[in-house]
């Protein structure tokens, strides 16, 4: 690592304060002074033509009114008097804001009256953009973003100028990458095991037959609701008299719909998931064909839901939490459900490889999809807890296996949610007023963004508060155990 | 800085420690900002529509509002607490609505210190912890500024010290 480090240390990795270009505050309010001088430009031009051509004075504007009473001094010294605050305000602004790079960290502080000051590890740098707006561009300054994992995390250094942000990136990279070297363990390299997962042969685990694909989609909610409104309303319109035209007014309504059927029919078709020995891969996609490789420890939170009207054929809707993902935002659509359509026994193979900690728990896997109360040794919640759930509480419940929680919900739409320990990002206990009076209490495992909620509700309010704390403790533990996933495998997924 | 007496929903947790009481101020101008923003509605409402009860209920619902959040600010104020505990950052807020969050030191991405103005001239400072999960989101207002520069080194300390992946 030092030698990386002290190759990179130039200008910028010094530890001292470095201000920004001088043109930033101009840049960063630049779209307002652009908007105010082009609106003032644009009513004083008739007084620049009036000016030059000597045409008639018509009356009534302000800027004759001014030349009229003798207030040209006073005018021009308002408005010099603006300009002169807004240079200053900008003065201010640029001198508060400064950047600092030491050894391990980077620190941006910025704003006059709302002082903010951002501290980030260099090793948690997962890449760094440079951007050049407009504005910008012609003062010859750069955006330089130093992207870090979390929701509007990023290290923002507005602006450089082109050399130097070229420069930093430099810089920033080599002490990260640095880090990175001194931290990676040896021989395990993430994007081979994406590669490998990509390529290996593997076993079929989800294979979507016909039948399941268009019956799925034909049994989903969104249809029955469209099936009734129709079946309502149409003959409602047609009593009032007004048959033929609700008909019409139906048509694109219908026809719409049944595009957005067909495509999903066609996605489910061409839907697959094959297990390989490092991990699970999942092709989809209709027009163009998407394959993604979902090694187990990529998968932060895993959904396995089913809505009403599949029970009776006992399929399952399975989503997933991934960290590339949180960020990316690409094809939300495969990013909503892992499979989109599985039966049972499918759901029990394809959980372990997902999550390894629940192989051989067939039972305890059945009790979390179907089960009530506390069969598979789920902590149900309390009876006092069913005014809040009337339906639901029943099945709510939560169990801790040796690496991940499992949470069950849901009466009418059977829901399991699990969260493996090692991925945790952190806890929280939450209690409103109802839930205090019915001493329960909502714990919830903090994971990355993705289509997951991972709560736990109607916990006994002291169950809750152990709970809180035996999380946090698996959490750390867990996490001191778990040295496989280093932060820099999210890099390959950009 | 206070030690706080336990509460109903700590976890069990002891050794809270408060925040400066002069938060208080901060609250009490955020209140009264609010306030004013909701008198100008309602005046608003007043002038422009010709029913007069409407532009009235407005500003009774903005005086109500007013009066009890200023009554319970410094209840909100008190009911912040925090402890640093050997591996995680423990905070808790609310008074209806009690939150509770624990944070790993190894699981932190970025540590920010913000200054609002009225709180700068108090001499506070607001600390926000941000891990890779969105719904984190941990914030604690009102630490002296000295206090605060200080937990942001040790928290960027130990979050080195412990550093893990995703």
């Amino acid at each position: 690592m030092t030698a990386q480090a002290s190759t990179a240390r130039t200008r910028y990795v010094d530890g001292a304060w470095h201000r920004l270009h001088p043109a930033t505050p101009l840049l960063r309010g630049g779209i307002w002074l652009l908007a105010v001088l082009l609106y003032v430009g644009g009513n004083l031009r008739e007084h620049l033509v009036t000016l030059v051509f000597g045409l008639p004075d018509v009356g009534g504007d302000p800027v004759d009114e001014i030349g009229r009473h003798d207030l040209v001094l006073p005018a021009a010294l308002i408005v010099l008097g603006v300009i002169l605050l807004s240079v200053g305000a900008f003065w201010l602004s640029w001198r508060a804001s400064e950047f600092r790079i030491d050894g391990d960290d980077v620190t941006v502080r910025y704003g006059v009256l709302l002082r903010r000051t951002r501290t980030a590890k260099l090793d948690r740098i997962q890449g760094v953009r440079i951007s050049r707006p407009l504005l910008a561009r012609l003062v010859g300054a750069a955006r330089v973003e130093l992207d870090v994992a979390g929701q509007n995390a990023n290290v923002r250094l507005e602006y450089l100028s082109n050399g130097a942000a070229e420069e930093l990136r430099g810089d920033v990279l080599a002490l990260a990458s640095g880090h990175r070297e001194a931290e990676a363990p040896e021989g395990e390299e993430p994007e081979s095991v994406e590669a490998a997962v990509l390529t290996e042969p593997g076993t079929p685990v989800v294979t979507v037959t016909p039948g399941r694909a268009i019956g799925s989609v034909l049994l989903s909610e969104t249809l029955v609701a469209l099936v009734v409104i129709v079946a309502v309303v149409v003959p409602v319109l047609a009593g009032l008299g007004a048959g033929p035209a609700a008909a019409v007014s139906f048509v694109p309504v219908v026809i719409g719909s049944v595009t957005v059927l067909g495509r999903r029919i066609g996605r489910n078709l061409r839907f697959s998931v094959v297990s390989t020995r490092d991990g699970v891969r999942v092709s989809s996609g209709v027009v163009s064909t998407s394959t993604e490789a979902v090694p187990p420890g990529r998968v932060h939170a895993l959904h396995i839901e089913q809505p009403l009207l599949w029970r009776p054929a006992g399929w399952w809707r399975v989503a997933v939490n991934r960290a590339g993902h949180a960020a990316g935002r690409r094809n939300a659509e495969s990013e909503r459900s892992l499979a989109p359509v599985a039966t049972t026994a499918e759901v029990l193979t394809l959980l372990p490889l997902l999550v390894p900690d629940l192989e051989d728990q067939r039972d305890l896997l059945v009790a979390g999809l179907v089960g009530r109360g506390d069969e598979g040794d789920f902590t149900p919640a309390p009876r006092r807890a069913r005014w809040l759930r009337p339906l639901a509480w029943r099945r709510t419940g939560f169990r801790l296996t040796d690496a991940s929680v499992l949470a069950r919900s849901g009466f009418l739409r059977r829901e399991l949610v699990v969260v493996p320990d090692a991925r945790m990002q952190s806890v929280s206990l939450r209690q409103g007023p109802l839930q205090r009076l019915l001493r329960v209490a909502t714990v919830h495992p903090h994971v990355v963004s993705g289509p997951v909620r991972t709560t736990l509700r109607l916990v006994d309010a002291d169950r809750a508060q152990r709970l809180f704390v035996e999380l946090e403790e698996i959490g750390v533990g867990a996490r001191r155990r778990d040295v496989s996933h280093r932060w820099r495998d999210l890099g390959t997924q950009r | 800085m206070t030690v706080l007496p336990p509460r109903a929903l700590d976890a069990g947790l002891t050794g809270w420690r408060g925040v400066s009481p002069r938060l208080v101020w901060v609250e009490i101008a955020a209140v009264l900002m609010s306030a004013v923003g909701g008198a100008v509605v309602g005046a608003f409402l007043l002038l422009v529509v010709p029913v007069p009860w409407i532009g009235w209920t407005v500003l009774g619902i903005v005086a109500v509002l007013t009066v009890i959040r200023l009554v319970i600010a410094p209840r909100r104020v008190r009911a912040i607490g925090w402890i640093l505990r050997e591996d995680d950052l423990v905070v808790r807020r609310g008074i209806l609505l009690s939150r509770l969050v624990a944070v790993p030191y190894g699981r932190m991405q970025l540590v920010d210190v913000n200054r609002g103005p009225v709180a700068r001239l108090l001499g506070l400072a607001e600390l926000r912890l941000v891990t890779a999960a969105a719904t984190s989101d941990v914030t604690l207002p009102g630490l002296p500024e000295p206090e605060a520069a200080e937990l942001r080194d040790a928290l960027v300390a130990r979050a080195e010290e412990r550093r893990v992946g995703l």
